[in-house]
């Protein structure tokens, strides 16, 4: 679990897609959703909630879920009508993006649970996708994460080159850009399982942790 | 006509080429997700990444041993609650695990080569050949092969997942068997080897742990042979196939207990072999004994040279003693030199009994005794239906006139109306249930044979066995512009007989009619009973407006989806068919029950309740026989806590439709409120004949069970419903919660606290049982922290759990304080409470604490003797009771409550048996 406020604010707006599709699904409107999602986030550094992200009680995707659906069943019996903007902001400055998103989404029939846990292991390929890109800057080598990133990763629209033309790209033959792939893919992989680390409290649970994402997309059958 | 509305919303999704997954053509296969996360594993990740990365992360990486064991092709290994995977067995060469095939969605045994065996270069062309052999198998009595394949190193096969019992378990459990059945037993395993025979193949290792047996309805035996793991293909088949043969000789695969004389010589072996040790497997079934036992030396030994203990068998008929003597003669020549001479012996055994088995040497005599004692055995064997019932509740009452639909599979053109073919498979059925004297099985349980590939399309016959039915309705449907042609054809499900079929090619207006024509015409090749006014409701139109018709299929696809926005267009379009025909009953009936699931599953308003009742209402004045009118009504009622009002509208559905599902649920539902377990469990068992793939009802009879005490058959049920569960999370819940009513606390905490907290099954959350074990195991200053945690922590019942932790850690004058503040809190809620049971249960341990017994038992009598308990399967086993352990009147208020569950028991069984007479 990443100690520091910044790690979690950051953890956290990685992964408010998944709890926002979560609020929509439970039938709750657009604006709703986000206001609640936005509102629980609010709360939950209020009350330095995540402090109880207790490392030896499990999953962080388990307690995000289970605390937000506490959330959600407190909500209800309040008034629903939490103003929008203000210093909460601060979490999500795009706070319009994820409804496309969603209503880019076929309907299905999952329950809220299931496209939760599917849409939290695309936020975890996503997060990982970004960390290689943080370190192919760190390195200077941007230019050649724009060609490579193609291959790894979740990013929708964009289908990945093929090996010419990715050899033409990065200015190398088809054999070395094979290579170059190959290890780029190994790097994503290394970053993915150190994201998936940093959500469950021992390092036991990883390959857990990976299976149980692995069944819950395989159960969202490319809805996510 | 209306564009339909329901689209496929596959367009966009292919499948992943490299594990199935299913995932939109935008992610090409290298980006697959699942390949991706996959390949993070700690078995995928290789050396070749251990870069300074990879040694920075996670030292876990190493520390991980269990990773070897994941998906294999596009099957998963599932794993336990504790996280091991799950396995069915271990045999000479491979551990078999239970697996999910990811394609098909459905559970296979798969079988891994043993570790250890990896390094032995032979093993893997053995492996490769016993696959190949057993997957030229195919016979119902043999489990049947599969797939072959490999991942990295290993090799592995998938085969057939046979649930039920093994002989083993059952020999271990009842001990020694009827004649009739062993011989029974006996002869559907030699059908096993014969086709195997057949195909030159061996099973080499037959004994009651690779025998598994499901029990019918009637108490017939269905019997599957399992692991030809080590089976070889014969030297002659292996020449065939200009394959060496792999024979090992010396060396001892089987086991002992069961191997054939020449196996323990360490000699070839043929078929012969396997007769020996069906044999003794026979021998055990007869005397829950083997013949020969000491250690692997004595054992074999004796297999070699010993005579047989005939002692063991002085009770058995002689005619079966004979036959014995000959399959397990020492020399394979004495024996009976195939399975089918095998076969016709016991066919003579069974038919003939007076005549003897052809000896193959010396002379048996047989005394005239053996008629009686093989006749008593027969009397024996039809009483033991009960008994046979209670080894494997794969039970019910195969009625002949019990009835399944299939999904109608749609032949148009236009795919995108599958919604009429659906429709019209609906409308069968409800039009079916309506025939009290049918049975007919509830639409969730059909629909998992929807859209499925011609090729791996089940026999008649297996389905008919899983749904536990006498008949199935197979059905098509083909619409074009104002046209459409529907066939149908019934089928006995235990024949494959055709009982009746039509065709009706028509003009699309007359689809209102044929549904009534078709639950007629099934009705009587049912020979089913239908009285004037059955048969006149049946052909009460639905509406003579077919654009309002059309309407209402749509609408009724979309509802059926259980989603929000499906939800929406679903009432629009109710409500535009009931404008084009006010009179339609049906969408009536349809627009409550979208607004009752607003309120189920959307978090929707309660007056939608009121909406959906004022609609039922109205449909019931066009209709007073509309059966699904008083199902919705009593559902509507039910949600709202009107539990009163329930009862008039059940016993109406009942009256119309006593066999229906939803009239028998919400039959149930009342019986539950007023605590009523006979009823309850009467109800919930007809739910379980027509809904024989759902979870619910052999999860609520294990409830009704344990709350009784009649553990052997809550055990069953409990079993029957995790294995019906789909979802991993809850039965792994399941599980535990199974360990929880066994009184396993301890056992039981580890696997719940690994569980998300707000995951559920229908009647346990895991974080409850989490805080009721932590009570168990006396861990106060957990439970302390537990309810400090809770955000309704101040709730009666959470203050009445905080005050028996503060008195468990010794402190007196805080639980005291706690004590007072939770008896005033209770009282002042118990009136308006929704769950008074509760605040009686409270109020009761509240005050007997606070030494005011009066009050204290007043409340308890109440709950005891009264409204029962707010949670009656762990009422007894909870902790709050035990501040009244001391007094005899609690005493006698706990004789009378276990008076009371003796007399539920005996109704319980009396139950069961009506299911068998049924039949």
């Amino acid at each position: 679990m990443p100690g520091s406020k910044e790690a979690l604010s950051a953890l956290c707006r990685d992964y408010w897609y998944p709890l926002y599709a979560f609020a929509r699904r439970r039938g709750h409107p657009a604006h709703d959703a986000q206001d609640l999602t936005q509102g629980f986030f609010f709360s939950m550094l209020k009350r330095h909630a995540l402090k109880q992200a207790d490392p030896a009680r499990g999953r962080f995707r388990s307690f995000l879920l289970s605390s937000f659906q506490n959330f959600l069943a407190d909500e209800s019996d309040r008034a629903r009508a939490l103003k929008r903007g203000g210093d909460r902001e601060f979490l999500f400055l795009d706070a319009q993006e994820p409804e496309s998103r969603y209503e880019l989404e076929q309907t299905d029939q999952l329950t809220p649970e299931k496209i939760f846990d599917a849409r939290w292991a695309m936020a975890l390929l996503t997060r990982a996708t970004k960390r290689l890109q943080e370190e192919c800057a760190l390195a200077g080598e941007s230019a050649r994460f724009e060609i490579l990133h193609l291959f790894v990763g979740v990013e929708f629209g964009r289908s990945p080159p093929t090996y010419e033309e990715a050899a033409r790209a990065l200015g190398v033959s088809v054999a070395t850009a094979k290579t170059m792939i190959h290890r780029f893919r190994k790097q994503y992989i290394v970053l993915l399982r150190q994201e998936v680390s940093r959500t469950v409290s021992d390092p036991a649970e990883i390959d857990e942790e990976i299976r149980a994402l692995c069944e819950a997309l395989a159960v969202a059958e490319g809805r996510i | 006509m209306n564009e339909p509305l329901v689209t496929d919303p596959g367009d966009e999704i292919s499948a992943c080429p490299n594990c199935g997954t299913k995932i939109p053509v935008s992610l090409t296969p290298e980006r697959c997700p699942v390949c991706q996360l996959r390949a993070a594993l700690t078995v995928n990740l290789t050396s070749d990444s251990a870069n300074t990365e990879a040694q920075g992360l996670a030292n876990g990486v190493q520390d991980l041993t269990q990773g070897t064991i994941g998906s294999f092709d596009h099957y998963e290994v599932l794993r336990g609650s504790d996280g091991t995977p799950v396995e069915l067995g271990r045999g000479a060469m491979g551990v078999t695990y239970r697996a999910i095939d990811k394609n098909l969605r459905c559970p296979v045994a798969l079988k891994v080569i043993n570790v250890c065996y990896l390094k032995d270069e032979s093993a893997r062309p053995r492996f490769v050949r016993e696959a190949r052999a057993a997957a030229r198998l195919r016979h119902p009595n043999v489990a049947s092969v599969f797939h072959l394949g490999t991942k990295n190193e290993d090799y592995f096969y998938a085969m057939e997942l046979v649930e039920g019992t093994t002989l083993h378990q059952l020999i271990q459990e009842k001990g020694p068997m009827p004649v009739p059945l062993a011989l029974e037993i006996t002869d559907q395993v030699a059908a096993a080897l014969e086709a195997a025979h057949k195909e030159q193949i061996i099973h080499r290792d037959i004994k009651p742990g690779n025998i598994m047996l499901r029990f019918n309805d009637d108490g017939a035996v269905n019997v599957k042979v399992i692991d030809f793991g080590l089976a070889k293909a014969t030297a002659a088949a292996s020449s065939l196939n200009s394959e060496p043969g792999l024979s090992v000789p010396g060396m001892f695969t089987g086991t002992a207990l069961f191997a054939s004389p020449e196996q323990c010589a360490g000699r070839e072996v043929d078929i012969r072999s396997d007769i020996y040790s069906l044999g003794v497997t026979l021998w055990e079934c007869l005397t829950a004994k083997v013949p020969f036992t000491g250690t692997t030396f004595e054992v074999i030994s004796q297999h070699l040279n010993s005579p047989l203990p005939l002692e063991q068998l002085k009770h058995i008929p002689l005619p079966v003693v004979g036959l014995l003597k000959k399959m397990l003669a020492k020399g394979p020549d004495e024996r009976q030199q195939t399975p089918s001479e095998l076969r016709s012996e016991l066919c003579e055994l069974k038919t003939s009994p007076s005549r003897p088995v052809r000896p193959s040497a010396g002379k048996s005599h047989f005394g005239a005794r053996m008629w009686l004692v093989l006749g008593l055995a027969l009397v024996i064997a039809s009483a033991i239906g009960y008994f046979l019932w209670r080894v494997n509740p794969r039970l019910g009452s195969t009625s002949s006139k019990s009835v399944a639909v299939l999904p109608f599979d749609n032949l148009s053109e236009n795919k995108s109306s599958d919604y009429f073919a659906d429709g019209l498979t609906s409308e069968v059925i409800y039009q079916l249930s309506k025939v009290g004297d049918l049975q007919v099985t509830a639409r969730s349980s059909v629909l998992r044979y929807k859209n499925v590939p011609d090729a791996q399309r089940k026999p008649l016959k297996e389905i008919g066995a899983e749904l536990d039915v006498g008949a199935v309705l197979e059905g098509s449907v083909e619409r074009s512009d104002n046209k459409v042609r529907i066939v149908t054809i019934l089928y006995d499900a235990g024949t494959e007989r055709r009982l009746w079929g039509a065709t009706y090619d028509r003009q699309l207006q007359d689809v209102l009619t044929i549904q009534g024509d078709l639950a007629e015409q099934i009705a009587a090749a049912l020979h089913a009973r239908l009285s004037t006014d059955q048969r006149n409701r049946l052909r009460n139109e639905p509406t003579l407006n077919l654009s309002a018709y059309d309407l209402y299929l749509q609408a009724k696809a979309l509802s059926d989806l259980h989603l929000k926005d499906a939800n929406d267009r679903a009432v629009g379009l109710f409500k535009q068919a009931l404008q084009q025909d006010p009179k339609f009953g049906l969408a009536y009936i349809g627009l409550a029950d979208a607004y009752i699931d607003r309120v189920k599953r959307f978090n929707g308003e309660g007056t939608s309740l009121d909406s959906a009742i004022d609609l039922c209402q109205q449909a019931i004045a066009l209709d007073p026989n509309q059966l699904r009118a008083y199902t919705e009504l009593a559902n509507a009622f039910n949600l709202k806590g009107l539990f009163d009002r329930m009862e008039a509208p059940v016993s109406k559905a009942l009256e119309l439709a006593p066999n229906d599902w939803d009239a028998n649920r919400m039959a149930a539902a009342v019986s539950t409120e007023f605590r009523r377990q006979k009823e309850m469990y009467a109800s919930i068992r007809k739910c379980f004949e027509t809904n024989p793939f759902d979870s619910w009802a052999p999860y609520q009879l294990a409830l009704i069970c344990w709350t009784v005490h009649e553990t052997g058959l809550a055990e069953k049920w409990m079993q029957r419903a995790i294995d019906l569960e789909q979802n991993v999370t809850k039965r792994q819940l399941m599980e535990n919660e199974r360990l929880v009513y066994r009184g396993d606390y301890a056992g039981a905490l580890p696997g719940l606290q690994r569980l998300p907290p707000d995951v559920k099954t229908q009647y346990s959350a895991a974080a409850d049982l989490v805080l009721f074990c932590t009570m168990q195991v006396g861990d106060w200053p957990s439970v302390i922290r537990i309810i400090e945690a809770r955000a309704d922590k101040d709730s009666p019942t959470n203050l009445m759990r905080l005050t028996l932790a503060l008195r468990g850690t010794m402190r007196s004058a805080e639980a005291r304080q706690s004590a007072e503040r939770m008896v005033t809190s209770a009282q002042s809620k118990l009136s308006t409470s929704k769950s008074p049971r509760w605040m009686r249960f409270d109020l009761a341990v509240g005050n007997r604490i606070l030494e005011r017994n009066e009050a204290a038992f007043q409340y308890l009598r109440e709950l005891m003797t009264g409204t029962g308990f707010p949670d009656p399967v762990l009422a007894l086993a909870d902790p709050g009771l035990d501040v009244f352990k001391s007094d005899s009147e609690f005493q006698t208020l706990v004789d009378e409550v276990n008076q009371k569950n003796a007399e539920t028991r005996s109704q319980i069984s009396q139950i069961e048996q009506s299911f068998l007479v049924a039949k």
